[in-house]
């Protein structure tokens, strides 16, 4: 090919999708790929503190020690393989649990004629809302056993029945705890799916004579099959990488994860050995992320919203109803209002433990800084203390910030995957945009940090800088907006943009007037997600924040390790109703939903 | 000038070659239709001349301008090529209402809003739409949905119109009124159309030419009736014309005198012994005979074969008699009543001059301008 | 002739310690005029009443405070970063996990000790390097509810039947305190083995290398409780009510103040040997390379003096190595604690830790 020939065939190819894929892979590779690259680099480094377990050795030397040590020394056991199994344990029964009840709501809901559907189904979404070990705590507050000391929980002290050991904490609970925390995902995904069938298809099975059971194994299952994968994929990997609850419900029984030995040693500066576990986990996470793919395929069965499904396919519960809709309420506001419950409780009261009514005060709200009161902290209630204030200002901000930005970013992503489908940069993207999601927030943290304190090429240091947490903020979470953004567009079928190509639009004029308007509320949804996590993120920040930078959530770690509670439970009740009120204006406002917001 | 100048264009997609260096000259104002099966590569070259797809290889000319060549790396990109292009699906933009849709072209190439008023009722008028400007085009019948995608197009002035299956999501009422008007507005406006179709009587009854294509590769390329009576090839033979042309294997024999002999199954029917016809002589042929160009009688007659009745479907103004000759089942049309029983012997006889033959490869043997001029006058005479 | 020089010894004894105290006063008012003249002085540190001590300095000597409270691993990983990316934001830290911050900041060059005036007149000098802000206790404590007496004489017991599934502990895997302070377990492991004789009258049978980590995967062993924060352990033990409390192990003892606002019955034992607990040191450090290092100098100084100490004074637990600073009233004198409590070597905690820390990890997953 001459010269000419190929100037011209650089020309065509320079367009929109092209382009942006280029730009998104190369920012990806950088701010994922890299980490993961450091990661794997550090796992053959010797460490100060690690140096004395490996004779003669300096730090920087190259070494397999950790290698061995965490999977065939004689300890392996204890260090990786035990943590490994209860890891695996907990996240795969979370995944299922999530599924069971995820997807047992999803088709109450959807497929029957339950009551209450928009109150029900809006619930049902709360659980993610909220912090994951405000579950754990109602859990504890409700469920201990003297094993524990402590003032009485509650169930002991309404009924006197002791509950055993193995119930009050350890697998059972954790497994609990985070699958109530997690099944809003399966639930969203699962009732999308499950809406977006088409009654025809069911109807000529049915006229063919086919039986309710029938139906459901060879026309529902097949289509809602992909989401379930999906479901599994994001609720397995959360539980891979979950450090609070397992340690809190975990620690007395002794039961360790592996986020456990991930934290221990990072902390305890032992990042080899540290880095080692994360990429486990991050591997295990892919895996499944590989097979989520396998069973998809090529995504092309994704079914577009054509109005078609009716609601003729309701199931009729018949005398079930009364009591299923009962128990299906019950369960809701459990899961919702009793964790959030507990938390507004300890916020409320006086001396900790103390249920009576006359302990119950607004100091720790609104009340003066005192020594005598309370616990005696010198702190001003929350909502007279100014530094909290600004704290939760700079959370809100960094919400806002990085919601708008993942929902740009993935909705440019969604456009350039769907527009260059099949392609190999297109497969690439959409891997390299969820790999994100499968590490480890205290090891993305750590190296994040490593990666943006010194000044590299032409990035600057970001170190301590609020763009620092936007930046890692956004990689975090950018796998639900892309998933939101290519579920978006590919609703939209390339012709509607190649009319408007035709009549002479450019890309600009394109994505304004046809694109973004068709997406809008999916765009919006998909927002929401990140703004509801950034909001929530503690593991992440924490290491990332500078005392100038401060966030809601890592400045009540000042009360927690102090151990004043009621302290940091106000803060999260606060942060827990901004993101609801959030959440409820945007729905209102702008029709977002959850669901689209992970793809579904 | 909209003169399409198609050089030796070929697109792959990956290992699989959709289109097959195909060249093709569309002249200024022709209708020109692309016809074949799913999948011969016809809505591409569609889209290649649109600008949608890049082509592999090749050359494309609009009037006196390269819009596109790989070697010299010419590309005008879609949208300025003044082409207009109605999708299969129509791709209205479902949140604009139909002023909206129309209007959407010149609104972004910034005219002033009197003169795109002006314009857009002018183009709704002409296709009967001018009451529908509110809506949206979901409220819209697949027929109004139609005419406004075509209105988009028209509104702004293309030299070239693409038309990608536009009928084919219409009932059979329907579709017959749309080729009309189509037909109508490709005099009215003048400018040079190319259609993309399955459906082989739309291409015979809109089209100035036709490309008829099979596997990405260009059959024959002539005006609709000499493609209907001199058909290049077997795959255009049997293609168009309905019901399908009856074809039997056979034998190309010496015959008596200054003709050849074609020996198919039970028939042994004349052929010219043009040069060209004798090269394949003892060859195998295929002989290809068009339902309409049979006779039958309850009679025996001289020069027809005897066979008997297999099936008789009365379709209203024409009878399709299916005949058992031999091994061979033949389909004939009929005109007129004959009043057959099934299994009722009966004689068929061809129509000498419009006998096709094709050679083992499936390219036609070509009768001679003698045979060819006849056929196409006693063709004109039918119309 | 000896009167002479006995009163020129005496003048010059008189003139150097006049100097002295000039010296000091002189040093002080130096610093003050320099710290004056530069920028707002940033502090990190692992106690948050940092921020009480800050708007005290800021009010006398009216120089800006940015004060940041950090875990001890926050703190070390953020002086760390800050450190290698060039970024010299803090000026002066209070750090805890003294052989951690030894092998990664100091000794790498990027924290300095600094003896202030006031530390120089008034704190002994074994104190001086690295300087001592405060030594901080943990104690072994249990419900005087349930326990009308000290129910322990050997930390042995804490691994019988007895104490089976009682036993409460801050998760060493967090903890990095508890790590340096079960070296020194290891380091003195023979009398830990003499205690174990005294105790049970006969030798103690090791299935690990010492007596220290024998001791360690005993009260594993023994059904331990591992619980996320000191706070939690001090309300599980010392709430009232409770038919069979649990004991906690190493917390930390300043949670004792809780004591009359949570209505604890919870008190330490005094009798448990060989040791009551451990202490190890809050400590100020310079960043080498502080901006405002003047003024780092003059808070360390501060701290340092009775009323720069002031808002420590309150908690009991808490021990200020000038003597100067009065103790918290009704606490045994430091002294008494010193004799009780073990404390541990920097340089071989710091070589041990690893041990520690897989021992343990070793002992709590099976």
């Amino acid at each position: 090919m001459n010269l000419r020939a190929i100037s011209g065939k650089i020309r065509r190819n320079l367009n929109p999708q092209t382009i942006l894929s280029v730009i998104f892979i190369v920012i990806l590779g950088y701010v994922v790929v890299v980490p993961l690259g450091v990661m794997i680099q550090e796992t053959f480094t010797v460490h100060p503190m690690e140096r004395f377990q490996i004779p003669g050795s300096l730090p920087g030397d190259f070494t397999t020690h950790h290698w061995w040590r965490t999977f065939v020394s004689p300890s392996a056991y204890s260090f990786f393989y035990k943590p490994l199994i209860n890891t695996l344990i907990i996240s795969t029964s979370i995944a299922i649990v999530s599924l069971v009840i995820g997807g047992g709501l999803a088709w109450l809901i959807v497929r029957t004629d339950l009551p209450f559907k928009k109150f029900l189904s809006n619930l049902a979404t709360v659980p993610y809302i909220m912090p994951s070990w405000a579950m754990s705590l109602a859990w504890i507050t409700l469920f201990k056993n003297p094993r524990i000391g402590g003032s009485q929980g509650l169930f002991q002290y309404l009924t006197g029945i002791t509950l055993p050991d193995w119930f009050s904490y350890g697998l059972f609970p954790i497994i609990i705890c985070l699958s109530l925390h997690y099944f809003p995902f399966g639930f969203m995904l699962i009732a999308g799916a499950l809406r977006n069938i088409d009654s025809q298809l069911e109807e000529s099975a049915e006229l063919l004579g086919a039986s309710r059971a029938q139906i459901l194994r060879r026309i529902v299952f097949p289509i809602v099959m992909p989401v379930i994968f999906s479901t599994f994929l994001l609720t397995f990997s959360r539980g891979l990488g979950t450090f609070g609850t397992p340690s809190f419900l975990g620690g007395p029984v002794r039961t360790y994860v592996l986020s456990t030995m991930l934290h221990a040693n990072l902390v305890g500066q032992r990042p080899g050995i540290g880095y080692l576990v994360a990429l486990v986990m991050i591997l295990m996470g892919a895996l499944i992320l590989y097979m989520d793919h396998k069973m998809l395929g090529a995504r092309k069965s994704f079914v577009t919203i054509s109005g078609k499904s009716g609601r003729s396919g309701l199931t009729k519960l018949g005398k079930a109803k009364v009591p299923i809709t009962i128990i299906v309420t019950a369960f809701l506001l459990a899961v919702t209002v009793v964790p959030f419950t507990v938390l507004a409780l300890e916020s409320l009261m006086l001396i900790p433990g103390n249920y009576s009514l006359s302990n119950l005060s607004l100091h720790y709200w609104i009340g003066p800084p005192s020594q005598n009161i309370g616990v005696g902290s010198g702190e001003p209630g929350i909502l007279k203390n100014t530094a909290i204030l600004k704290a939760l200002g700079n959370s809100i901000k960094l919400g806002v910030v990085v919601s708008v930005i993942c929902g740009v970013a993935g909705m440019l992503i969604g456009y350039t995957v769907v527009r260059t489908r099949g392609t190999f940069f297109s497969k690439l993207l959409d891997q390299m945009a969820f790999l994100p999601y499968l590490m480890p927030s205290i090891a993305f943290g750590s190296i994040f940090l490593a990666l943006f304190a010194v000044q590299r090429g032409p990035i600057p240091s970001l170190y301590g800088t609020f763009t620092l947490l936007v930046i890692a903020c956004v990689v975090k979470y950018l796998p639900f907006s892309s998933r939101a953004g290519i579920g978006a567009m590919m609703q939209i079928g390339p012709e509607l943009e190649e009319a408007a190509t035709m009549a002479g639009a450019g890309w600009i004029t394109r994505m304004r007037k046809i694109i973004l308007p068709l997406q809008k509320s999916s765009f919006f949804s998909g927002l929401l997600l990140p703004f509801i996590s950034a909001m929530r993120e503690l593991s992440l920040v924490v290491l990332l924040v500078t005392p100038g930078t401060q966030v809601a959530t890592a400045i009540t770690l000042r009360y927690t390790d102090r151990g004043w509670y009621p302290y940091t439970n106000a803060v999260m009740v606060l942060i827990v109703l901004a993101v609801l009120v959030t959440t409820y204006i945007s729905r209102k406002l702008m029709g977002t939903d959850l669901a689209k917001g992970i793809g579904g | 000038m909209a003169r399409i100048v198609l050089k030796n264009i070929t697109k792959k997609f990956g290992q699989v070659t959709a289109v097959d260096n195909l060249n093709l000259v569309i002249e200024d104002g022709s209708f020109a239709t692309l016809l074949g099966p799913s999948g011969c590569g016809k809505t591409t070259t569609l889209r290649m001349l649109a600008g949608l797809e890049d082509p592999t290889s090749g050359e494309i000319w609009i009037g006196d301008k390269c819009v596109f060549s790989s070697e010299k790396g010419h590309y005008v990109p879609p949208g300025k090529r003044e082409m207009g292009l109605v999708f299969q699906s129509y791709a209205l933009w479902p949140h604009l209402n139909v002023f909206d849709n129309i209007a959407f072209g010149h609104k972004i190439a910034k005219r002033p809003a009197q003169e795109i008023k002006e314009k857009v009722f002018e183009i709704a008028r002409v296709l009967q739409i001018h009451e529908l400007l509110d809506r949206y085009p979901s409220e819209l019948s697949g027929g109004q949905q139609q005419r406004v995608a075509i209105a988009r197009v028209l509104v702004m002035k293309p030299k070239v119109l693409l038309l990608d299956e536009p009928l084919s999501n219409l009932d059979s009422k329907l579709r017959m009124d749309m080729r009309a008007e189509l037909k109508r507005l490709h005099l009215e406006t003048g400018s040079t159309i190319v259609y993309v179709t399955h459906d082989q009587l739309e291409a015979l009854t809109m089209s100035s030419h036709v490309a008829v294509m099979d596997s990405g590769r260009l059959q024959q390329w002539a005006p609709p009736m000499e493609i209907y009576n001199a058909p290049a090839n077997v795959f255009t033979a049997d293609f168009i014309g309905n019901p399908r042309i009856n074809l039997v294997e056979g034998v190309l024999k010496a015959g008596s005198g200054e003709e050849l002999l074609i020996e198919a199954g039970e028939l042994r029917l004349p052929f010219p012994k043009t040069s060209e016809a004798q090269r394949y002589l003892n060859q195998k042929v295929t002989l290809g005979l068009r339902a309409e160009d049979m006779l039958l009688s309850k009679e025996p007659q001289d020069g027809f074969f005897k066979g008997t009745v297999y099936s008789v479907l009365p379709a209203g103004s024409e009878w399709y008699v299916k005949v058992q000759l031999g091994e061979e089942v033949l389909t004939v049309t009929i005109y007129s009543d004959l009043d057959l029983r099934l299994d009722e012997p009966i004689w068929l006889g061809v129509q000498k001059n419009k006998i096709k033959c094709f050679n083992q490869n499936g390219a036609a043997i070509s009768p001679g301008v003698h045979f060819q001029k006849e056929a196409a006058s006693a063709s004109e005479g039918a119309i | 002739m000896l009167k002479k020089r006995i009163s020129l010894l005496l003048i010059a004894a008189l003139l150097v310690f006049a100097t002295a105290g000039l010296a000091y006063a002189e040093d002080l008012d130096e610093l003050i005029a320099a710290a004056q003249k530069e920028g707002k002085l940033v502090v990190y540190a692992t106690t948050s009443r940092i921020n009480l001590a800050a708007e005290a300095f800021q009010a006398k000597y009216g120089i800006e405070v940015e004060a940041h409270r950090l875990s001890e691993t926050e703190l070390i990983e953020r002086v760390y970063q800050e450190a290698r990316a060039g970024v010299n934001a803090v000026d002066i830290v209070l750090i805890e996990d003294y052989p951690s911050v030894k092998e990664l900041l100091i000794n790498t060059g990027y924290l300095v000790n600094y003896v202030p005036p006031v530390a120089k007149e008034y704190v002994p000098a074994e104190y001086h390097d690295p300087l001592v802000f405060a030594y901080i206790s943990r104690i072994i404590g249990y419900n005087t509810e349930a326990f009308e007496s000290d129910p322990f004489d050997s930390i042995w017991d804490l691994t019988t039947p007895e104490f089976r599934g009682r036993v409460m502990i801050r998760d060493l895997a967090i903890t990095g305190e508890h790590q340096n302070a079960f070296t020194e377990l290891i380091r003195r492991s023979d009398e830990l083995e003499a205690d174990y004789l005294r105790r049970f009258g006969e030798p103690l049978q090791l299935r690990e290398e010492n007596a220290g980590l024998e001791f360690l995967r005993r009260l594993v062993e023994n059904d331990i409780i591992l619980m996320t924060s000191d706070t939690r352990i001090a309300e599980a033990v010392g709430q009232k009510g409770q038919e069979n409390p649990p004991v906690g192990f190493f917390y930390v003892y300043s949670k004792h103040r809780d004591i009359p606002q949570k209505d604890l019955a919870l008190d330490y034992s005094s009798n448990i040997k060989p040791f009551l607990g451990y202490y190890y040191g809050m400590y100020i450090q310079l960043a080498a390379k502080a901006n405002n290092p003047n003024a780092a100098k003059l808070f360390a100084n501060y701290l340092m003096t009775p009323e720069g100490y002031e808002p420590w004074s309150s908690e009991v637990g808490f021990y200020s190595m000038n003597p100067e600073v009065p103790p918290y009233p009704g606490d045994m004198p430091w002294e008494w604690w010193k004799e009780r409590l073990w404390t541990y070597d920097p340089d071989f905690a710091i070589e041990h830790r690893g041990i520690v820390l897989d021992a343990w990890l070793r002992a709590v997953v099976n």
